[in-house]
């Protein structure tokens, strides 16, 4: 492909572009993630410098397009020089996912190192952000088993307090002292500090 | 036929946007943009809206653009 060269441009400068693209929303994560590699790989051959991605997700499209109410939102800004949009808006016109794009110059001259690269490979995967939520989720649910647990463990040692007051204390201690994943020795250990003489310190 | 001599406008409004500097248009913020369509999703002439002629074409531009990535509408009649 010939270099096409403008007149202004600055040899070793770059153009600073803006897209926003709107994705069809019944997109698999998959399928979703290729297409963003595709574009990132346009900019890299083309020497250019991805500058931020943003993942908008879904929203509500002000009307329909191609019979969908809502669409998936990304948003690009990069660095290139003036052929790399032949390649973009081929790719771009090509594609049955992409159903409409909007791009912009923000900037021209931009030298490569006065933008810095601020982009989470996250929002180029969304799986990776599912996966990220799962594993939260996961953790998550692992400490309120092991709340439970210790809870229950504790219930089982103060069966001979009958107090209900030092229960529902010794239950709020509790919860804040689980918060960094302490094991169940420490809560129960935790207790005897605000609990009443009546028990023995736990060992 | 005479025409009926009209009255201008007494009070001039004042730019929102020279009035606020902080107040940047950016076609991907349609919050702010809203305020100056109709409800039938035309845009409000400066006539009415008050802006200045450098702030009123940002805003005709970012508009648009903003209609063609669907984040305003083109008409509003649902």
């Amino acid at each position: 492909m010939t270099e096409r060269t403008s007149a202004r441009a600055e040899p070793g400068t770059l153009r600073e572009y803006e897209t926003v693209l709107i994705l069809s929303p019944d997109l698999m994560d998959d399928v979703v993630a290729s297409v963003n590699e595709k574009i990132a790989g346009i900019v890299d051959k083309h020497a250019g410098k991805l500058l931020r991605v943003e993942a908008w997700g879904r929203r509500r499209l002000a009307y329909r397009i191609a019979k969908h109410p809502k669409g998936l939102y990304y948003y690009w800004r990069y660095l290139g020089n003036n052929a790399i949009l032949d390649d973009m808006e081929h790719f771009f016109r090509m594609s049955e996912n992409v159903l409409r794009q909007l791009t912009i110059v923000v900037d021209e001259n931009v030298h490569p190192d006065a933008r810095p690269a601020d982009v989470e490979p996250e929002s180029l995967d969304p799986r990776l952000r599912a996966a990220r939520a799962a594993a939260e989720k996961a953790a998550r649910e692992a400490e309120a088993a092991k709340e439970a647990e210790a809870a229950k463990e504790a219930e089982a040692a103060e069966a001979s307090a009958q107090d209900d007051d030092s229960e529902a204390e010794a239950e709020s201690e509790k919860a804040v002292e689980a918060k960094p994943g302490a094991e169940s020795e420490e809560t129960t250990e935790a207790k005897p500090d605000t609990e009443s003489e009546k028990d023995e310190p736990q060992a | 036929m005479r025409k009926l001599k009209r009255r201008r406008f007494g009070r001039r409004k004042v730019c929102r946007f020279c009035a606020d500097k902080s107040l940047v248009i950016d076609y991907k913020d349609p919050q702010i943009l809203r305020h100056f369509i109709t409800d039938r999703g035309k845009i409000v002439p400066r006539r009415i809206s008050g802006n200045c002629a450098k702030h009123q074409r940002m805003l005709t531009r970012a508009i648009k653009r903003a209609r063609i990535v669907a984040l305003m509408p083109f008409t509003a009649t649902n």
